[in-house]
């Protein structure tokens, strides 16, 4: 909050008395709406601390100004815009305000700041110098690696944070300084980590080497090791080295396979996955974690129907359907105790995902199954009425031609003068549940979109919540049924 | 123009706005701010006479108002937030564009939903908070008032200290999108109110005995302030020479003030939200079935002879209302019957319209016993002015410690018999109020918010009774009278 009357300092305070007394005249002229200028003089910054400060508080103004006018929330996932440079105006500060300070003269408690600085500046040789200094420190009784390790690892925020072709900068110095390590569990979480980048920055060719590599490791681990401490403090339980087993298992095996075996059939699919995970992870002893993939598609219900066929209800024999499990509470149509997310971009950028996949697959039936609560907004009102709003809600946002399915919410209220209302789960959620604690809570009440792919023969191919991360996923699970339909292959068969 | 000549003083005829004047400064804010976006207007102008005395003299006396106009800007989804207290076109012009500038240094964009019914507000209570009596005690009179209750004092060789305050205010919140129409749920009508408050301490000269009596409200023409004076000084006189006494558990004769400094503790925890989280002291057990946690609405929570309700319209009470203020009874013979709750959770949980919200006043009911007849019908017990310093010990219990103070005395055999060294309790307000002996009938109480010097927050007003009560847990002697 701003006080009109601030003691004004400096030339900011005269921009701010030239403003005030300009826009005595400029307010009664004043037709068209212009963001003001919140430029800061950063030429008083002139150590290493504060120059820091300058260019972080220059990089916010940026952020700020792109998120007020561009809505990025709404935009197709692009993991390559981190190498994007950084905008013009960080780049100038951070050098006009670290060109007075040398390489040399930053002392390694300092190398954090004097890295940031560097990389902002674009004097990539003086931060690989820098870290070079502080990476020696570390290993000098370090035969091991770990604590250079941990140094990389935390260094590799920053580079990250400086855009550009950084990431790949840190990879390299990582590869270079720990390749050799004797320590295998250091060398897995090395290969882990850098396979985590290139799957990040969709660098194909190192992935599917890192891969190969990391599986190799990975396998070579004895059981002596996977129960020790430093085994658990590297890949923390429960579930340890399986996030990354998997990511590089799907690699190695290559998507195409997967795709291929559901252009071929859904049952085949549904095998492979299977295959990988109770197999090559060797969990046999946990249950598959995506229990809805290859069952049955119920038929929707609901008691109100928008642009939908309550006779012919949705999945259909014959058609791909995304059926989206949306409520208007957890996209914060009103503020909730009991609800995770309320902010209203949630539920646009998953609109946003509906309306790039209708663009795209325009035989692709959406249906939005949505639950009535008693209330819309801040309205109080019968389910009639709040289907008709929630309808105008969806409307308003996904793409033309959806289905809205509006079930109405069985309940039952605790006696006065407690009197609260308790939901029931509706007919949909109990069908779509299929014994999974996750998926209940993510269709529960107030849950975030959450998706179900289901193909011609009505069944499950995927299931999960809805977003841009999973979007380019979801679009070759998409592709691929179309190919089978389009290949007029015979439906699944259980 | 200097900015000295700019600056407007609120005249003594005008310290509060009326609503037209509010309404004008608002439409001169939205002219200026354009069509784009929203703009809200929060407009406050307060007024407050204060006297302070100490040692027989005046130490303080102050007029102070002021102006306070907050404009938030809602522009491309991010809100910003300036304030001024000067009515000049350049003043409101640079406030709306310091909100502007917020908005664009700090504002977390958010996105304005594209379809929402429209938003009524449920209609504000009619109260009679209002008292011209109030607003026009000027300095004199104030001044007046206090040496009719110091010189009482100083003529029996005691030391009077106190404080007068009289205030009024006006608030207002009204957004460009609906300037003439129904308001939505978070501007507010205009309202305007009044309240003083008075207390008086006197203490003698050889500091070993203190008395105290004070008052707050509404309305000046229900406060005497030489009674006032005189009862402190009454207070004062009979304090003298205090005895120690061993601590223990006492039966209790709790002056009204004492008791609205127990019912003050209960107040802060009638929250639903938290109670039905299994916390505070109206958490009940949890459900194991619903997997729910129920709160102790419909339970007996207090003596069947307690009833604590408010309602807007109670002309001795005298609350600021604000939208869809209505009667509510918390606790209904005994039997606890509400709990405040905020929007979120009434849409929610309950699926119910209008938010109940804190208690801002209250009035608890009583009996016909006088105080009188509560001494005479006491074997041995204590009789106690007040309370002070309280910190809670645990909250589920409501478990307290605070201290006794400007004046405590023995009764014996139904007489008061000596007066007696201050203590430290530990006790639970909740435990007091179900070991309840009798009750006298209720009377205002002296209220004041924590900070009296913060003016956006009108007292809360208490009418509660005197009431006897055994086992009383005192659990240290203190030497502060």
């Amino acid at each position: 909050m701003i006080n009109a009357f601030a003691r004004p300092r400096g030339w900011s305070g005269l921009v701010l008395m030239v403003g005030l007394l300009g826009t005595a005249q400029a307010g009664r002229a004043q037709t068209t709406f212009t963001w003001p200028d919140t430029a800061v003089n950063v030429a008083t910054y002139t150590d290493l601390e504060r120059c820091i400060s300058a260019v972080q508080r220059v990089r916010f103004q940026e952020e700020s100004r792109e998120a007020l006018t561009t809505w990025t929330d709404t935009l197709p996932y692009s993991p390559l815009e981190y190498l994007d440079p950084e905008p013009a105006a960080v780049t100038a500060t951070a050098r006009r305000c670290g060109d007075q300070i040398p390489e040399s003269s930053v002392t390694i408690p300092q190398y954090q700041a004097g890295l940031q600085l560097f990389l902002a500046a674009g004097r990539d040789s003086d931060a690989l110098a820098l870290l070079a200094r502080r990476l020696d420190v570390a290993a000098q009784g370090d035969a091991s690696g770990r604590k250079q390790f941990l140094v990389l690892d935390t260094v590799g925020t920053f580079f990250d944070g400086a855009r550009g072709a950084r990431p790949r900068l840190w990879s390299t110095v990582m590869w270079q300084r720990l390749r050799r390590s004797k320590d295998l569990l250091v060398r897995i979480r090395l290969y882990g980590r850098l396979l985590a980048n290139a799957v990040k920055y969709q660098d194909t060719v190192q992935t599917a080497r890192l891969s190969q590599v990391f599986l190799a490791a990975a396998d070579s681990i004895t059981p002596a090791e996977r129960k020790s401490k430093e085994f658990d403090d590297f890949f923390p339980p429960p579930y340890g080295l399986t996030p990354r087993l998997y990511l590089a298992v799907q690699d190695v095996v290559g998507e195409r396979i997967k795709l291929d075996s559901l252009r071929s059939s859904t049952a085949a699919y549904v095998a492979l996955e299977h295959d990988f995970w109770h197999k090559l992870l060797g969990q046999g002893a946990l249950p598959f974690p995506y229990p809805a993939v290859g069952r049955e598609a119920p038929p929707i219900v609901g008691k109100f129907w928008f642009d939908g066929d309550s006779t012919a209800p949705p999945p259909q024999m014959g058609r791909v359907s995304l059926l989206v499990f949306m409520s208007a509470r957890a996209c914060g149509k009103q503020p909730v105790v009991d609800v995770v997310l309320v902010f209203g971009r949630q539920c646009e950028a998953n609109f946003a995902v509906l309306r790039r996949l209708a663009a795209r697959f325009p035989r692709l039936r959406i249906t939005i199954v949505a639950p009535t609560i008693g209330y819309f907004s801040y309205d109080l009102m019968p389910a009639a009425e709040e289907a008709r709003w929630i309808d105008k809600w969806v409307r308003a946002h996904a793409p033309a031609g959806v289905a809205v399915v509006v079930d109405t919410t069985p309940y039952f209220r605790l006696p006065e003068p407690d009197g609260r209302r308790v939901n029931k789960p509706t007919d949909n959620v109990r069908n779509y549940t299929f014994g999974s604690p996750q998926i209940a809570t993510a269709l529960a009440d107030g849950g975030q979109a959450y998706a179900f792919l289901v193909d011609q023969g009505r069944r499950i191919v995927n299931s999960d919540g809805l977003g841009t991360g999973g979007e380019p996923d979801l679009a070759r699970l998409i592709e691929a049924l179309f190919d089978r339909q389009t290949r007029a292959e015979p439906s699944s068969k259980p | 123009m200097t900015r000295s000549d700019r600056l407007i003083r609120l005249q003594d005829s005008n310290r509060i706005f009326t609503k037209d004047e509010c309404e004008a400064i608002a439409r001169r804010i939205f002219a200026i701010a354009g069509s784009e976006g929203e703009t809200r207007v929060e407009i406050e102008t307060w007024w407050q006479g204060e006297l302070r005395w100490a040692r027989n003299r005046v130490s303080l006396s102050a007029d102070r108002r002021d102006i306070d106009i907050t404009v938030r800007r809602f522009i491309h989804g991010v809100e910003g937030e300036a304030e001024t207290n000067q009515l000049d076109d350049a003043s409101l012009a640079g406030v709306v564009h310091a909100a502007e500038r917020d908005a664009v240094l700090f504002g977390t964009p958010k996105r304005a939903p594209l379809v929402e019914p429209p938003l009524l507000q449920p209609p504000t209570p009619a109260t009679a908070i209002w008292s011209d009596a109030t607003y026009n005690l000027s300095t004199d009179t104030r001044g007046q008032a206090a040496q009719g209750m110091i010189r009482p004092a100083e003529q029996k060789g005691m030391i009077a200290a106190g404080y007068l305050e009289v205030r009024g205010a006006c608030h207002m919140n009204i957004s460009s999108l609906r300037p003439d129409g129904p308001y939505a749920l978070w501007d507010q009508p205009y309202v305007r109110w009044t309240q003083y408050q008075c207390s008086n301490t006197i203490r003698d000269a050889a500091g070993s005995a203190s008395g105290w009596a004070g008052l707050s409200g509404y309305d000046w023409q229900q406060c005497d302030p030489s009674a006032l004076g005189a009862r402190a000084l009454e207070k004062c006189i009979a304090s003298q020479h205090p005895v120690a006494l061993e601590p223990g558990r006492y039966t209790v004769i709790l002056e009204p003030q004492a008791v609205a400094d127990l019912v003050d503790m209960i107040g802060g925890d009638m929250w639903r939200t938290e109670a039905e989280g299994g916390l505070g002291p109206f958490a009940d057990a949890p459900d194991n079935v619903l997997k729910i946690y129920r709160s102790k609405l419909g339970l007996k929570v207090v003596d069947s002879r307690i009833t604590i309700s408010h309602d807007p319209s109670d002309p001795l009470l005298g609350i600021i209302p604000y939208p869809g203020m209505r009667p509510v009874t918390w606790i209904d013979h005994g039997i606890l019957t509400s709990l405040w709750d905020d929007q979120a959770y009434v849409l929610s949980k309950l699926t119910r319209e209008q938010d109940l919200r804190a208690l801002v006043g209250y009035r608890m009911s009583g009996g016909t016993t006088s105080m009188d007849e509560m001494i005479r019908t006491t074997k041995r017990g204590l009789l106690v002015t007040r309370f002070s310093n309280i910190g809670s010990l645990d909250s589920t219990s409501l478990l307290a410690t605070g201290l006794t103070r400007d004046g405590l005395w023995l009764i014996e055999d139904g007489k008061i018999t000596k007066a007696v060294k201050n203590f430290r309790f530990t006790e639970s307000p909740l435990f007091v109020f179900n070991s309840i002996e009798q009750l006298g009938p209720p009377v205002p109480v002296f209220h004041p918010v924590e900070s009296p010097y913060e003016v956006r927050q009108p007292l809360r007003p208490a009418i509660v009774p005197p009431i006897k009560a055994r086992d009383f847990s005192f659990t240290s002697l203190i030497d502060a009278i």
